[in-house]
């Protein structure tokens, strides 16, 4: 069909932009694209944004999930000290308590200071009822002869019996009679002094007194004070008060 | 698949009783010799996998049960790893001559022994 001769031939197509010969007009087509261009760029920025919105949504996640790791990974360290610590407090009750032979007893508490406290200086003094004074019952390390007797009051060793307060490094000065003391500890069970437990040096390659240590040597000497003051009762005839 | 065996060689009951606590959460199997000798002796008849030993012992000490376990054609390829007080260079020195494959130093971390076992025998 022909078209009518009033409709204005612009192209091929029909398209205005384009003229008789099929070329575009200047600037026309070019504007098209341009402005094809610019819808591309605002799309493409919106896109932009919304990208920078995610990746910021996710830096935050990621952020928020390495807290969560590390406190994680802090709970779980702090978890395997106590399960040590447990472990610890468990084999000084198991030894302690594992013989009512006053002897094994102080072998125990000895043993116990060297493999889980660390230190292979220690001595273990009973107050004697005779004389009134701390006598070295059981060292390691170090000379018993050098030690004792030890009068109540006299030196740390001494204060820390009449007082009935530990001294452990880091509270103080160290005390002049024993300089490389590390800790000293009373031993009281139902109500009275039994006795000392001191230690002096750490084994070289452990690190200093920590609170941790303070708790295992509370329990060891709290124990330690219990088995030698009950294996120190006159023994009783097993379940005697049965008909 | 069979559990592995370790052997514990320490005189101190103490020792023997935190490695058990720590070792026993794991699928092994364990034993225990008193001293270096006992510890030789348990090492042949046992055939075990590992063996945990302590350097200072009555009768024989660590360093000279890893030279003798060295020494025996049914022992020679068991992994030592030596318990000792002493980290310094000397003590492991005297370790690595005597034949023994790692230590640990006392008092035992429970994690480093763990970790370290693992290294030989596997979780």
């Amino acid at each position: 069909m022909p078209f009518p001769t009033d409709t204005p031939v612009s192209g091929a197509d029909g398209d205005p932009d384009v003229c008789e010969e099929g070329r575009s007009p200047p600037g026309g087509g070019l504007r098209r694209r341009l402005e094809s261009m610019h819808e591309s760029l605002q799309a493409a920025s919106g896109e932009l944004a919304g990208c920078r919105l995610e990746a910021e949504r996710l830096r935050q996640r990621v952020s928020g999930l390495e807290q969560e790791h590390r406190r994680v990974c802090e709970e779980h360290a702090a978890l395997q000290t106590q399960v040590a610590e447990l472990g610890s407090l468990y084999v000084v009750m198991e030894r302690i308590h594992g013989t009512v032979d006053p002897l094994e007893v102080r072998s125990a508490v000895q043993d116990i200071v060297i493999n889980v406290i660390g230190s292979e200086e220690v001595a273990l003094f009973q107050l004697s009822e005779r004389s009134g004074e701390l006598v070295p019952t059981q060292c390691f390390g170090v000379e018993a002869r050098g030690l004792g007797p030890v009068p109540l009051g006299s030196g740390i060793l001494g204060r820390a019996a009449a007082e009935r307060r530990s001294w452990m490094l880091g509270d103080g000065p160290p005390p002049p009679d024993h300089p490389e003391l590390s800790a000293c500890v009373p031993l009281v069970a139902a109500d009275r002094v039994v006795g000392v437990l001191a230690i002096w040096r750490m084994l070289a390659h452990r690190p200093a007194f920590g609170p941790a240590d303070r708790r295992v040597l509370d329990v060891v000497a709290e124990h330690a004070a219990r088995a030698l003051y009950l294996t120190s009762l006159p023994q009783q005839p097993l379940r005697a008060d049965l008909p | 698949m069979s559990r592995k065996k370790i052997l514990l060689v320490d005189d101190s009951n103490t020792v023997i009783l935190m490695e058990k606590m720590i070792l026993s959460k794991s699928p092994y199997d364990l034993i225990v010799a008193k001293d270096g000798q006992e510890g030789v002796d348990k090492a042949s008849s046992e055939k075990p996998d590992l063996i945990l030993m302590d350097v200072m012992m009555p009768r024989m000490n660590g360093f000279e049960a890893c030279k003798r376990l060295r020494s025996q054609s049914d022992t020679s390829s068991i992994p030592v790893i030596l318990v000792t007080t002493h980290g310094e260079e000397e003590s492991v020195k005297s370790g690595r001559e005597a034949g023994c494959n790692a230590y640990v130093t006392k008092p035992i971390n429970g994690s480093e022994l763990l970790s370290k076992v693992q290294g030989f025998l596997g979780p």
